[in-house]
């Protein structure tokens, strides 16, 4: 506010009390009055920063948390069907084992299943998701 | 992952192992039962518990169809109430404008809460069908032990480095008490601030009423009591503008001081659903841990069923060659015996068989130690 503006503010002001004084017959609520007016002013320019400030906060939150969640579920989605198709692979040579009686069939489908089982893949995962919010994921 | 997605657990834990159980190895079974009535009574509990956890699913889901009837996915919901923000706490619109946006917050919020509660739901089926597979894994394990002592001292020495391993366990915390923080969250910001949101503005607006029914029953007063002259008339009606008048703007001044808590009550309103959006970025963050929890545990779950399908075809397979059925020689009886004359309990080429069963217990131990 300059100074050009607060003269005009004081001038208005006056005369907005010259004129509710002349209406109500009393300086003293005329003034509060339009104190009250000025008051609301104030009010509603910090309501409407402050709504706008959350109004931000709250577009940023959910742009993250839709497009971070559907990714992170599609990731978690290959990953484990990789992992399947591959599990499958070794139920198929277990049975194998089972049905022809093959001891060794059967105990290296095991061994390489457990291979793939005992590793969690949610290492790569919490890797990806640290890389992927710290913004660090090399590109494609 | 639905429902109609856990079939194949379900098929594992009450069609496969239960029919293995009691079909292939009814030979296994009448040469031990101990171990036919721990895998059964094993199978009832899990039984059990898995229809209570699917009724448990289907209320969620039906929670989750409610809540959701008629539109899109939660995300979408989101994504729309996204491209409205600004809506609703303008400085024209209403309170109650104001309310039907942070109501619209409330009931997206619930929602992505009664999802989540499906899955919660389905990582609790999971869980349990976990400890059941893991619980019939550790019967097998607990019946090679009884050969094991029948080993020699050099393979025993290998059992036991191989049951050293330990039995672990695959947990994981799932916030369950998300949702309920969720409704409490909700709850008091109805019992609290929507309460006093809504006395302020009704506060306002009755002392304004107030305000102007005491103005007019004023002049209506002064009129029934007014002076008869002119020259009295005229003081009564300048006393009545100067009163009226002051009266006006203090009723002026109360409508600002109503439009100032109305734009408080606006901005707290809109505080309530920024949080509202925090709570749902928690919620999407617990079902997300929630489902991988589901992925892990299902291919865990698979895994130790299809190991011990092939342990139980090898731990039968061991017994018909230790203890065939009609050989007087190989019985325990005729082993003992041999067993006091200085001789093994098994010969190596036995031992070498037992080890192999031994592995495979090694492997049914590795799955149920697998790290989530």
């Amino acid at each position: 506010m300059n100074e050009n503006d607060e003269k005009d503010l004081t001038t208005n002001f006056q005369k907005g009390i010259a004129l509710m004084e002349a209406a109500s017959g009393s300086a003293e609520q005329a003034f509060g009055f339009l104190s009250n007016l000025v008051d609301l002013g104030k009010e509603i320019t910090r309501s409407k920063v402050e709504i706008r400030r959350i109004d931000a906060m709250e577009n940023y939150l959910i742009t993250k948390l839709t497009y971070q969640y559907d990714i992170y579920h599609k990731l978690l989605a290959a990953t484990f069907a990789e992992r399947g198709k591959t599990i499958e692979k070794h139920f198929t040579v277990i049975d194998m084992g089972i049905k022809t009686s093959d001891r060794e069939l059967i105990l290296g489908g095991l061994h390489s299943l457990a291979s793939i089982v005992k590793e969690s893949p949610f290492t790569n995962f919490e890797r990806f998701s640290a890389a992927f919010n710290a913004g660090t994921l090399p590109p494609i | 992952m639905k429902s109609k997605a856990l079939l194949p657990v379900l098929a594992t834990a009450f069609s496969v192992l239960p029919a293995m159980v009691l079909g292939g190895l009814s030979k296994t079974i009448k040469q031990s039962r101990p171990l036919e009535k721990k895998l059964a009574s094993i199978d009832n509990k899990a039984a059990k518990k898995a229809r209570k956890n699917v009724e448990e699913i289907e209320l969620a889901e039906a929670e989750f169809a409610r809540r959701s009837r008629g539109r899109s996915s939660p995300e979408k919901m989101l994504l729309d109430f996204k491209s409205r923000l600004g809506e609703g706490y303008g400085f024209w619109n209403s309170l109650e404008s104001a309310k039907e946006k942070y109501n619209e917050a409330v009931r997206i919020a619930r929602c992505f809460v009664a999802r989540h509660k499906v899955s919660i739901a389905e990582a609790a089926l999971f869980n349990d069908d976990y400890w059941f597979i893991r619980e019939r894994a550790l019967v097998y394990v607990d019946e090679l032990k009884k050969v094991s002592s029948k080993l020699s001292v050099r393979e025993r020495t290998l059992f036991d480095a191989a049951k050293e391993k330990g039995l672990g366990n695959i947990n994981v915390r799932i916030d369950r008490d998300l949702p309920s923080e969720l409704e409490a969250g909700i709850a008091r910001r109805n019992a609290e601030s929507w309460s006093s949101f809504a006395k302020n503005s009704s506060d306002s607006l009755d002392r304004i009423g107030d305000m102007m029914s005491f103005v007019g029953e004023s002049v209506q007063q002064k009129r029934l009591t007014g002076g008869n002259t002119k020259m009295e008339s005229n003081i009564f009606l300048g006393t009545l503008a100067f009163e009226a008048g002051g009266m006006v703007l203090n009723a002026a001044s109360n409508i600002i001081g109503s439009i100032v808590e109305n734009n408080k009550a606006k901005k707290e309103l809109k505080e309530a659903e920024l949080e509202l959006v925090e709570k749902i970025d928690k919620v999407e963050a617990d079902r997300l841990k929630a489902e991988a929890f589901c992925l892990r545990a299902d291919e865990i779950n698979k895994s130790l069923g299809k190991t011990i399908e092939a342990y139980d075809k090898i731990f039968r397979d061991t017994r018909a060659l230790l203890f065939p059925q009609r050989d007087p020689s190989k019985t325990h009886r005729a082993r003992r015996k041999m067993e006091r004359r200085g001789q093994p309990y098994f010969t190596e080429s036995e031992e070498r068989e037992i080890m192999d069963l031994v592995k495979a217990a090694g492997f049914l131990t590795s799955f149920v130690d697998a790290k989530l």
